[in-house]
């Protein structure tokens, strides 16, 4: 089976579904989007809690309903999907076939095999994945219950498998922060987050670490894992001033059955090793384009989103040899505005700025700008660049609310969960003991985006809804 | 074969790492009731999964020493193994490489100890010489022991091979069945386990590795002492075949032992390792930051250029060092401890490589007891390996498609494995029980991902399939599970 293609997306991500769309509704006939799993989204399905769009859509979506966003309108547009089906290889053949001139290896079973499609372009959308404790080359034994933060996040907001209830976390980025507020929403206790330096955004450290007084400490690693089958805790140092030595006279013994690392993130292209004078360079040659976080990885998915729509225009371009701009003109406003956005977000933990005498230092999250908001004795704010900012800080001084998002199970073996969210803020305060009641909570039939599974729920004024 | 009843055994093997399976599959050559019983829930468990692959030339043992001849005659047998057994073999030769004149005197000396026990085709080459082969290898490389023999293999493909072909011959293994006493009554070997199971044996080879010597001492006083001693590896990512490494590189510095060393592996990964310095215990298999820096700046001293981000996995494994010989006799033990009980002591590096020579050595010892040996006419010595989904051919693919269309879902994207082929390992002869087992026999989690992918769904894939909760999965020996319990 040989199949011929205009543009095969490799993956259905938040990059890949943007690109996708953008050279489709650019004029690309034929757009073929190949992904590896069941369904489309890439990581964002996993990613139940919210923060996302806050920079393209003004609102703080949780992952599956940001992707929900772009799934429709992937579909809308007419992109086709092949699901179950990975990508083993991409090749460049320019003798066989000078219109379709790249070929993809793919394997699954609407392949019927493994087949080898040919396509005029190709955009890569792989994603990226995360460092693991192999590649941090920490010593040690080698027991279950050392995993990556990502993978952590699939068990637990997919697969409702817990993999251990006693955790640290190795690295400050900001899935090891979200991992944290989960973990501790679901039970389990994170006995510490530790970091060479705060790498994740602001708003994570208020909201997954602040929030739920998790013990955190910068400038610490982990200098040994211990466990045989099962890991029964490790041993974390301070790091010597500058250096990546550790200073065992400080060292410190911490038991947990779970160690998440959250350490960075590597692009994944390794499909394209088969490309010549290419390999892991991420240079581009005639007809391949890389997008999101196969490209570079990225903090927010606005700026994968951002810069996947340009790819897929780029893309269109070179097939419709038209120039980009003509073809960027025919995308709808509401898409051209999230191109024109200027995605930019403040990073680093508490310890970055501190209370001034007589007045407290708030950090505001409403919107991307961060802001440092400082409260006066007397009450009045200054800091903030809009009157939200202050409503926010009066707010977080008194009350604090936030949305509470997490998972209900279900009684179908195949989906065991779906993610959930409150409609609007409830008390900070009362989150955890909410969050224990969901934990309870379960649904028969598989329910529909924003679908009331509790009304007014724990006398809050928000509902629970269902947002997949 | 007939059915083994009654816990009886004609010969009763102690052990299912390389030298239990190879005796095994030896003895599986005749008409007798073999059993091996295993302390661990997989063939492999102990040292035998964890060393450098190397099948070696022979040039490191004292000069006509078991450990020598073993050797050489083992390399010899290993690629008639390899061939029955359809397990991936390559001949990559092996370069000892000295960097002074001290240096000199010792790949010499390492020459003249290979040539006492028979290794063919040593010969001393020049610095440029060595480079000629191998391109990356450091420029201040004054010459080298070119070793042709040297070759490299799967250490758990071996074992799990040598069991397979066991198994189908009619030997019979028993896993999470450790041996705690053993005591002689009328010629019998009464054999009790930790379980309360017994097996009465006429024979018995005591091939437990770290348990070896204390089990020794049940049946005489004159037995050795064995000490666990720690070896460390890093693990590199496969790289493009213009920078690859394709030579089993040892240096001349040092002792053997604390030889640290570069080998290529048959799936295309790079080891670097070991070191050598005393466990507290045989269970002792952590990696030291001083091991993982001592291994990295020998395999830097080695080749210059190599990039460490390549590193995906750091490992150690623990050998079972003779610790009351002075170290010029230091030597395999293989030998009749008492009346038809058979032990193989101290079996370290290259054991992997002489165990086919060390089983054929055993059962010369368990026929000059008294066992009977009359030929197994439906011996088959071959053993067909397991092809992955992504390399079938086409037909084969289609025809296995059409049983489970999983077959083509690919679960592990770095060993290109597919959920079918989870599903056929379970289903193989001595199916893996484990997350840990699965991983041996396909590879997959074993890439540059380490397993973040694939493993939560090859652990839904195995539940599945023995029809247990995730959570009931058995991850790893010692119990270790992926899963601790259901979130809510």
């Amino acid at each position: 089976m040989s199949l011929t293609i205009d543009l095969i997306v490799i993956g259905a991500g938040s990059a890949g579904l943007a690109a996708a769309y953008a050279a489709k509704t650019a004029g690309v006939g034929d757009v073929l989007v190949i992904e590896r799993e069941s369904y489309s989204g890439g990581v964002l399905p996993q990613c139940v809690h919210d923060g996302f769009g806050l920079h393209v859509y003004g609102a703080s979506l949780t992952g599956p309903e940001y992707i929900a966003r772009w799934d429709k309108l992937t579909r809308d547009a007419g992109v086709r999907f092949w699901f179950d089906t990975s990508v083993l290889n991409v090749t460049r053949d320019d003798a066989a076939n000078l219109d379709y001139s790249w070929q993809v290896e793919v394997a699954g079973a609407a392949a019927g095999g493994n087949t080898t499609m040919r396509a005029r372009a190709v955009i890569v959308a792989t994603g990226c994945r995360e460092r693991t404790r192999g590649a941090l080359n920490i010593p040690g034994t080698r027991p279950l219950g050392v995993m990556t933060a990502g993978t952590a996040q699939y068990m637990i907001n997919i697969q409702n498998q817990l993999p251990g209830d006693e955790v640290v976390i190795l690295g400050s980025g900001d899935i090891g922060l979200i991992m944290a507020r989960r973990l501790t929403l679901e039970g389990a206790k994170v006995r510490l987050i530790l970091g060479a330096e705060g790498t994740g955004l602001l708003r994570n450290h208020i909201r997954c670490v602040q929030d739920f007084n998790i013990p955190y400490r910068e400038g610490w690693g982990i200098a040994s894992i211990h466990g045989h089958g099962q890991l029964v805790g490790v041993t974390v140092a301070p790091y010597i001033d500058s250096t990546f030595e550790f200073d065992m006279d400080r060292a410190e013994f911490i038991r947990c059955n779970l160690l998440l690392l959250a350490c960075g993130l590597i692009p994944e292209r390794e499909v394209l090793n088969t490309v010549p004078n290419m390999g892991q360079s991420g240079i581009p040659v005639q007809g391949l384009f890389i997008c999101g976080n196969a490209a570079t990885p990225h903090d927010l998915v606005d700026q994968v989103t951002q810069e996947s729509l340009l790819t897929g225009v780029q893309a269109a371009s070179y097939i419709l040899n038209k120039s980009a701009s003509e073809l960027t003109d025919m995308l709808p406003d509401d898409i051209s505005y999230i191109l024109k956005t200027d995605i930019q977000e403040s990073k680093g933990s508490m310890r970055d700025f501190e209370s001034k005498p007589g007045a407290t230092a708030i950090p505001c999250t409403v919107c991307p700008t961060s802001c440092i908001v400082y409260i006066k004795e007397d009450g009045t704010c200054v800091g903030n660049t809009c009157t939200r900012g202050e409503t926010y800080a009066q707010s977080e001084l008194k009350c604090p609310m936030r949305t509470l998002t997490g998972t209900v199970r279900t009684d179908n073996p195949s989906r065991p969960l779906v993610p959930v969210r409150t409609s609007t803020e409830i008390p900070r305060d009362r989150m955890l003991d909410i969050a224990h009641d969901i934990n309870k909570l379960s649904v028969s039939l598989l329910p529909n985006m924003g679908d009331v599974i509790v009304c007014n729920i724990a006398n809050t004024d928000a509902d629970l809804i269902v947002c997949a | 074969m007939k059915d083994l009843l009654l816990n009886h055994a004609d010969v009763l093997i102690i052990g299912a790492g390389v030298v239990g399976c190879a005796l095994a599959r030896e003895l599986s050559r005749y008409e007798l009731d073999v059993l091996v019983v295993e302390r661990a829930h997989d063939v492999g468990e102990g040292s035998s999964k964890a060393n450098s692959g190397i099948v070696q030339a022979g040039f490191h043992a004292r000069g006509g020493s078991l450990k020598g001849t073993s050797c050489v005659e083992g390399n010899r047998l290993m690629r008639e193994l390899a061939a029955e057994l359809d397990i991936p073999l390559v001949e990559c030769g092996g370069l000892m490489v000295a960097f002074d004149e001290e240096g000199i005197e010792k790949i010499e000396e390492k020459l003249s100890r290979g040539q006492k026990s028979g290794a063919v085709g040593l010969e001393i080459i020049s610095g440029d010489e060595a480079r000629m082969l191998e391109s990356r290898l450091s420029s201040a490389v004054v010459a080298a022991m070119w070793a042709p023999t040297t070759a490299i293999i799967s250490p758990f493909d071996l074992v799990l091979a040598l069991a397979e072909n066991a198994h189908e011959n009619g030997v019979q293994f028993w896993f999470n069945a450790e041996v705690e006493h053993i005591e002689s009554a009328n010629d019998i070997w009464r054999v009790s386990l930790k379980d309360g199971r017994t097996i009465e044996a006429r024979y018995v080879v005591n091939a437990a590795g770290d348990m070896a010597a204390l089990l020794d001492a049940q049946v005489t006083g004159d037995t050795y002492e064995v000490e666990p001693r720690k070896g460390e590896f890093l693990v590199f990512d496969k790289q493009d075949s213009a920078t690859a490494i394709t030579h089993v590189i040892y240096q001349a510095a040092q002792t053997d032992e604390g030889g640290t060393l570069l080998a290529p592996t048959v799936d295309g990964n790079l080891l670097a390792g070991p070191t050598s310095v005393d466990a507290e215990t045989f269970a002792d298999t952590a990696s030291t930051k001083e091991g993982l820096e001592h291994v990295a700046a020998v395999a830097r001293k080695l080749i210059p250029d190599l990039d460490m981000s390549y590193v995906i996995r750091n490992f150690a494994g623990v050998r079972a060092n003779i610790v009351n010989v002075p170290k010029e006799l230091k030597d395999f033990v293989v030998r009749e401890s008492a009346p038809r009980f058979v032990s193989a002591l101290g079996i370290k590096n290259p054991g992997l490589t002489s165990s086919p020579a060390l089983a054929k050595l055993a059962v010369s010892l368990l026929e000059q007891a008294g066992l009977t040996l009359t030929p197994n006419p439906a011996f088959s010595p071959t053993r067909r390996a397991y092809v992955p989904f992504l390399k079938a051919d086409a037909t084969e693919q289609q025809r296995r498609l059409s049983e489970n269309s999983n077959h083509a879902h690919v679960v592990c994207r770095c060993e290109a494995i597919t959920a079918g082929d989870v599903i056929a390992a379970l289903n193989r002869p001595l199916a893996p029980s484990s997350l840990a087992g699965v991983k041996r026999r396909l590879r997959c989690s074993m890439g540059r991902c380490q397993g973040q992918f694939c493993e939560p769904r090859i652990n839904n894939i195995i539940a599945n399939v023995q029809g247990v909760a995730a959570a009931d999965v058995l991850g790893c020996e010692h119990n270790g599970r992926l899963v601790a319990r259901s979130v809510k």
